[in-house]
């Protein structure tokens, strides 16, 4: 992902010792329309917004909240066109883990790969973070549901209830 | 040298920076109000660096410290320039005049032009008077330190602003609305959808056919590029390939909503590598889905995409966009005649003028088995007509 003609890092450390682009990236996000998602004992249920500028837009198939597997869902606040990017890249990897070990991608390493995706983009060549946090909800074959938040610098967290975005 | 730009001194060499200043407090005047220079021959085989600050609010560097500078590194090469320095007025003001003197007074030193960042991080720590920060004694010029500067950059590449925006995807957007001066309407009926455009042919030796908007992708979808016109140009041919390459692989040809939404993936790569700008390009398709019936999709340079009933886009697509709102509910419900004419008409009335067949573009692909196409100057024409009499009637 990193190009040629950019072979260095975007995303440096300033003097204080901050990462500037991941700052300013949470701001975008902090700009976003709000999602949220609740972990309850027997399910976990995630929520967004869906306001359009015009009348004139045909929103119902406009969607969101997206599967990436039989057992997970995202929803994001942030930069809608990054997001698409995040949601394409996690269901090909857990198409590519389900060709693998014949099951379905658990939500935590599904979490992981998602966030490791977001924190090459912060030190690559050539590219700037993701403007999105991502909210992931999932439950494994434990039944147990869980809670994901990812944000631009890649990290991530397991909550109860969250929201994100304004 | 232009007025109001502050131009701090450092003098290169010198990894400390307490006796080769060269500007220093002068007794007597308030808080950073006025600088003097040091005669820079008593520093003899140093060579003053001219780096030239933004006078922008966010630049500011902080007043509480005498004589302060801040010296970054710049993004230019080395640039020799000889810089003639002028005095200052008594009392100018911290920041708003700086100075420089006769460079050919000290003959034999080259000054070096080295723009500064003055973003927060970049602050010096307080409490010294005469303090002055060297930069990294850098002979020719590191453009990998400058990244670091972020807030300097943000207007030139995709990368964030401090709020968190992304300038170079909004100066697309300016580029697209106001580079060709047209615009846009794009309309989908019951059966129907339709683009019409207006047709503004630069010169009256140029071929008019030639002079295009509206251009085929498939047999069924069609597209509406306004903007630049070579990037307009550039995303076709991508749209064309996209549509091809999906037909090969998969065997039946590519509903609208998927070549949108590739191409709004395409696009959406330009606002996050650095390497290439975003295409100045708002495209609308327009199609049949076999399942959906007719639609038109608008692709954007940040990336989105949506579909909409009817849309605009180009100099007037607010005007546009507002008298499409008025009509929402019966758009969906038009017969193809009433979708062609209420584009046209919407056109006319946000131009505010009448028009001829020649002056406008319009294409629409209608039924299922419909294919994408231009309507000739007599289709056009009747159209014009019949909205003449109706609004006669």
């Amino acid at each position: 992902m990193g190009d040629s003609a950019y072979s260095f890092s975007l995303t440096t450390f300033s003097r204080t010792g901050k990462l500037l682009q991941i700052e300013y990236a949470l701001n975008a996000v902090a700009n976003g329309r709000t999602a949220l998602g609740i972990a309850a004992k027997d399910g976990v249920v995630i929520a967004t917004d869906k306001k359009f500028g015009s009348a004139l837009v045909e929103g119902e198939g406009v969607k969101k909240v997206e599967q990436v597997t039989d057992g997970s869902g995202f929803v994001y606040a942030g930069v809608g066109p990054d997001y698409r990017v995040l949601v394409r890249k996690a269901r090909k990897s857990a198409q590519a883990y389900f060709r693998e070990y014949r099951e379905v991608k658990p939500v935590g390493q599904l979490v992981k790969s998602t966030a490791s995706v977001m924190q090459e983009y912060t030190q690559s060549g050539g590219v700037r973070p993701f403007g999105v946090s991502l909210l992931v909800a999932g439950m494994d074959g434990d039944g147990v549901p869980r809670l994901f938040q990812v944000d631009p610098s890649g990290a991530y967290f397991g909550w109860k209830a969250t929201a994100i975005g304004k | 040298m232009p007025l109001n730009t502050r131009y701090s001194l450092t003098i290169k060499g010198h990894a400390s920076c307490s006796y080769w200043s060269g500007i220093q407090k002068k007794e007597g005047t308030g808080l950073g109000s006025d600088f003097g220079l040091v005669d820079i021959t008593k520093h003899p085989g140093l060579t003053p660096i001219l780096v030239p600050v933004s006078n922008a609010k966010e630049d500011r560097t902080p007043s509480c410290h005498n004589n302060q500078r801040q010296v970054g590194v710049s993004p230019l090469l080395t640039v020799h320039q000889v810089v003639s320095w002028v005095a200052p007025p008594r009392g100018s003001r911290f920041g708003l005049r700086f100075w420089t003197r006769q460079i050919t007074k000290h003959p034999g030193l080259t000054p070096i032009l080295v723009p500064v960042s003055n973003a927060k991080e970049d602050r010096t720590p307080s409490c010294h008077n005469n303090q002055r920060q060297v930069g990294r004694r850098h002979k020719s010029v590191d453009p990998i330190n400058t990244m670091s500067r972020d807030s300097n950059y943000d207007h030139h590449i995709s990368i964030f602003s401090p709020q968190g925006r992304l300038y170079q995807m909004e100066y697309a957007f300016k580029a697209a609305s106001s580079a060709s001066g047209l615009t846009g309407i794009a309309l989908r009926g019951k059966d129907t959808a339709v683009v019409v455009t207006q047709r503004k042919v630069p010169d009256r030796l140029i071929v008019p056919t030639s002079v295009s908007h509206v251009h085929n992708v498939t047999a069924k979808i069609g597209v509406l590029a306004t903007g630049m016109t070579a990037d307009c140009h550039s995303a076709v041919q991508r749209m064309r390939y996209e549509a091809a390459d999906f037909e090969f692989k998969y065997g039946y040809s590519i509903p609208p909503a998927v070549l949108a939404k590739r191409m709004a993936d395409i696009a959406q790569v330009n606002t996050q590598s650095a390497s290439m700008r975003p295409l100045a390009v708002v495209l609308m398709i327009v199609g049949i889905d076999d399942v959906k019936g007719p639609q038109v999709l608008k692709v954007d340079p940040a990336g989105h995409y949506l579909p909409f009933k009817g849309t605009a886009s180009g100099s007037k697509e607010q005007e546009a966009t507002n008298f499409l709102e008025k009509r929402v509910d019966n758009i969906p419900e038009y017969s193809f005649d009433e979708t062609v004419r209420t584009a046209i008409v919407c056109l006319g009335s946000v131009l505010g003028s009448d028009f001829r067949g020649s002056e406008i573009e319009v294409a629409a692909v209608t039924g299922k088995d419909g294919k994408f196409r231009s309507l000739t100057e007599e289709e056009i024409e009747d159209h014009l007509n019949a909205i003449a009499d109706d609004a006669d009637s």
